[in-house]
């Protein structure tokens, strides 16, 4: 909902080029990374072949501060999704309550398993799609195709530079090493993930390049939330007015479904390096932990949350992206140095 | 679990959503808002002090119908205007809508209308905070008038609407039709400010006395019409386009389908209206080696021919398009005279530079508007007629 914002205030019309390059190229890379490491350990997560590879001690150090990532990206995820609704819809309500609401939302699905989540991906997917479909054909009349001129003014060295954002976005792919042994017919999740991932670069792309198109770089970046500003923007004659609402709910329940995700993989990687056999009390007692670190937020200063926001993207990739791969190579070196 | 414990939860939980369904903070019933339709934007001195001073007319649910007779008839207004000020623009608008009961409900807004000297100072410190404000649509009308904006909203609307409907409405397709002036949105005059390359405009509010010389209704104590547009140097307020030169503005700068602009032409002392229905522009710019810039601007136009009298046949068609064609050309050529008298390039000939020639952007990009108040522009204009619109006992009678 941000991004298209973040992106032209920095790469102006040319900022729909910036996820189908670096940013696809990140996510396919960490998709190749946890394809490998699945290969190397078949069965096992990344919690219990990070012991096998690097030692029990440092293995439980990698693990922990594996899970703390996990944790805070939940809560930065839940704070910035009730400062949308904040912003926008229920202006009023008390963010404590949208924060709590969402913790206690978590604490109801995540028990119930992966394979709830992944229906509940399914449901509102098609919606959610179909909804950005709508917006982006009601802003097809207020076009202005001079708007992207001219392609790559500053060269393509700023989309280089400012693909950290997205490319965060697409490194959680890396998040695979946590639940690829949970999947059935994992031999075609890297065929089937790559796609996914084109399709996301796509349709993020889309997006951005239809705001441009309608609001123009300097205004696009101008907005907090652009697509959101182009939801109330679109109409069709006087019928049709006013479609943010829709957005907003169907972005939030995709939120809620990646809020579950990260929540669900969380308490199972805790459990996992805890050696404990059922994930359920540690999605409980997590449950707890998230509700007092959000009660403690509601006091910190903005600038201190743009802080940590700016400190959880760039330690985001080196978790998605850096540790996958440090395990895979020293997994292989390992090997190579044992078969001498 | 057992069973009587899961009722029991449920049961809880069904009570718990009763408390949760009937609302939250952020609700509001319809009965309890003050929906505001058009805001007036000022600067006023208050003892010495400037002063933000904010317009407001809110609908007024119990005008739209209220009987004051034994016959029940229409009367009470439809809306009520409401004034206050304040050293910012928040504080303005809550000193406005403290008097009135309702909680406040901007997202119905139509057009906001921005007096002289706010135009002129401070209208970006506007448009920023109806940017960040979450209920205000990028759609909505922004309107420049001369003089106080609360003069324009203590005008009586015509035709039996309110008078915010009566602005949507000249913005909207009216004004465009009669090629006066033409709606500009908050999404268009945002970009124009932001914008590197381009200034903006926005149309006029005028006010019509009664009695006076250029009153064009009676019956009315004031009423008011857009025409022309105000003209915007970055995000100060330089200068006004009168008709004419509003019309040239329109045809280099709009692409302008369905539209009925009556235009009245003349050829060797011959009046006859040329009712353009169509019309689109190219602009194309080259940077010359000396950095002089030359700009040719060809103009389309399609119309039919009114009120030309009996005497007029085919074979005249050719010396009246061109004679359109050369009225069309004086419109258009007054706008770009003004465009370089305000300094202020809202034809958009830098942008297209910018858009079509990055080398000579790069170049440029400092001093544009030195290039611009230089450039030779060249206009073209070709018209046509595609339709008489005659009668054929008329036409007979000729031959």
């Amino acid at each position: 909902m941000f991004l298209p914002s973040v992106l032209a205030l920095e790469v102006k019309q040319s900022a729909w080029i910036v996820p189908i390059f670096v940013p696809l190229g990140i996510g396919s890379l960490a998709l190749w990374g946890a394809c490998k490491l699945k290969q190397q350990f078949p069965g096992l997560t990344i919690i219990e072949y990070s012991e096998v590879v690097v030692g029990k001690v440092l293995g439980k150090v990698l693990t922990a501060s594996f899970i703390l990532f996990l944790l805070s990206f939940n809560i930065q995820l839940i704070w910035d999704t009730t400062g949308f609704l904040s912003i926008t819809l229920l202006p009023k309500t008390p963010a404590l309550i949208l924060n709590l609401s969402m913790v206690l939302l978590g604490a109801y699905i995540v028990p119930k398993g992966i394979e709830v989540i992944a229906r509940m991906a399914q449901f509102v997917l098609p919606l959610f799609l179909m909804a950005v479909v709508f917006v982006i054909v009601l802003a097809m009349r207020d076009f202005e195709f001079g708007n992207i001129l001219p392609m790559l003014e500053g060269g393509v060295l700023p989309i280089v530079k400012n693909s950290l954002a997205p490319a965060y976005i697409f490194g959680e792919v890396g998040l695979l090493t946590l639940f690829l042994p949970m999947v059935n017919e994992s031999q075609v999740i890297g065929r089937k993930m790559l796609m996914m991932l084109v399709a996301a670069a796509g349709s993020l792309s889309a997006v951005i390049l239809t705001t441009i198109l309608v609001f123009g770089p300097e205004v696009t970046g101008s907005y907090v939330y652009s697509f959101f500003a182009l939801a109330k923007f679109v109409q069709a004659g006087r019928y049709i007015q006013r479609v943010e609402s829709l957005i907003s709910i169907l972005w939030i329940t995709g939120i809620t479904i990646k809020m579950a995700l990260l929540f669900y993989l969380c308490s199972v990687a805790t459990a996992q390096c805890l050696g404990l056999k059922s994930y359920k009390s540690v999605a409980y007692l997590l449950t707890m932990v998230q509700g007092a670190l959000l009660i403690f937020l509601g006091s910190v200063s903005v600038i201190q949350m743009q802080i940590i926001d700016n400190y959880l993207q760039s330690i985001g990739l080196g978790f998605e992206l850096a540790l996958p791969f440090f395990l895979l190579l020293t997994a292989i070196i390992k090997k190579k140095w044992s078969t001498r | 679990m057992n069973i009587k414990i899961k009722v029991l939860i449920i049961l809880v939980v069904l009570l718990f959503q009763m408390i949760f369904i009937t609302g939250c903070w952020s609700s509001r019933e319809v009965e309890d808002l003050a929906i505001s339709n058009l805001f007036g934007v000022d600067q006023v001195t208050e003892n010495g002090i400037d002063k933000w001073q904010i317009s407001i007319k809110m609908s007024n649910p119990i005008g739209q119908k209220q009987s004051v007779s034994q016959s029940d008839k229409i009367s009470g207004v439809q809306e009520i205007l409401w004034r206050g000020t304040g050293l910012t623009i928040e504080d303005a608008i809550s000193d406005c809508v403290e008097h009135s009961s309702g909680i406040p409900l901007y997202g119905h807004i139509r057009a906001i209308i921005f007096g002289e000297k706010v135009a002129k100072e401070k209208i970006a410190v506007f448009i920023e905070a109806a940017m960040q404000y979450w209920e205000i649509s990028p759609r909505i009308y922004f309107i420049v008038t001369k003089g106080e904006a609360y003069n324009i909203l203590q005008a009586e609307p015509t035709l039996g609407v309110s008078l915010s409907k009566q602005v949507s409405q000249m913005c909207d397709r009216i004004s465009e039709k009669h090629g006066a002036a033409v709606g500009v949105t908050l999404r268009e005059i945002s970009a124009r400010i932001l914008s590197p390359d381009r200034d903006g405009v926005l149309p006029q509010l005028k006010v019509s006395y009664p009695g006076k010389k250029d009153s064009k209704v009676t019956g009315l104590n004031k009423t008011i019409f857009l025409e022309g547009f105000g003209v915007f140097r970055g995000d100060n307020l330089v200068g006004w386009l009168d008709l004419e030169e509003a019309r040239g503005y329109l045809f280099i700068a709009k692409k302008l389908a369905g539209e009925n602009i009556y235009l009245p032409a003349n050829h060797n002392g011959k009046w006859f209206t040329y009712l353009i229905v169509a019309s689109k522009s190219k602009i194309k710019t080259q940077l010359t080696r000396g950095d002089k810039l030359k700009v040719r601007i060809t103009i389309q136009t399609q119309g039919s021919m009114g009120d030309a009298g009996k005497d007029v046949g085919p074979e005249d068609i050719e010396w009246m398009e061109s004679s359109a064609a050369e009225t069309i050309r004086k419109l258009a050529i007054k706008a770009i005279d003004k465009s370089k008298e305000y300094d202020a390039d809202y034809l958009g000939i830098i942008q297209n530079l910018h858009r079509h020639d990055l080398d000579a952007w790069q170049k440029v990009k400092s001093h544009w508007r030195e290039i611009f108040q230089n450039a030779e522009v060249e206009v073209e204009v070709k018209s046509k007629i595609v339709n008489t619109g005659q009668l054929l006992q008329f036409r007979l009678q000729k031959h």
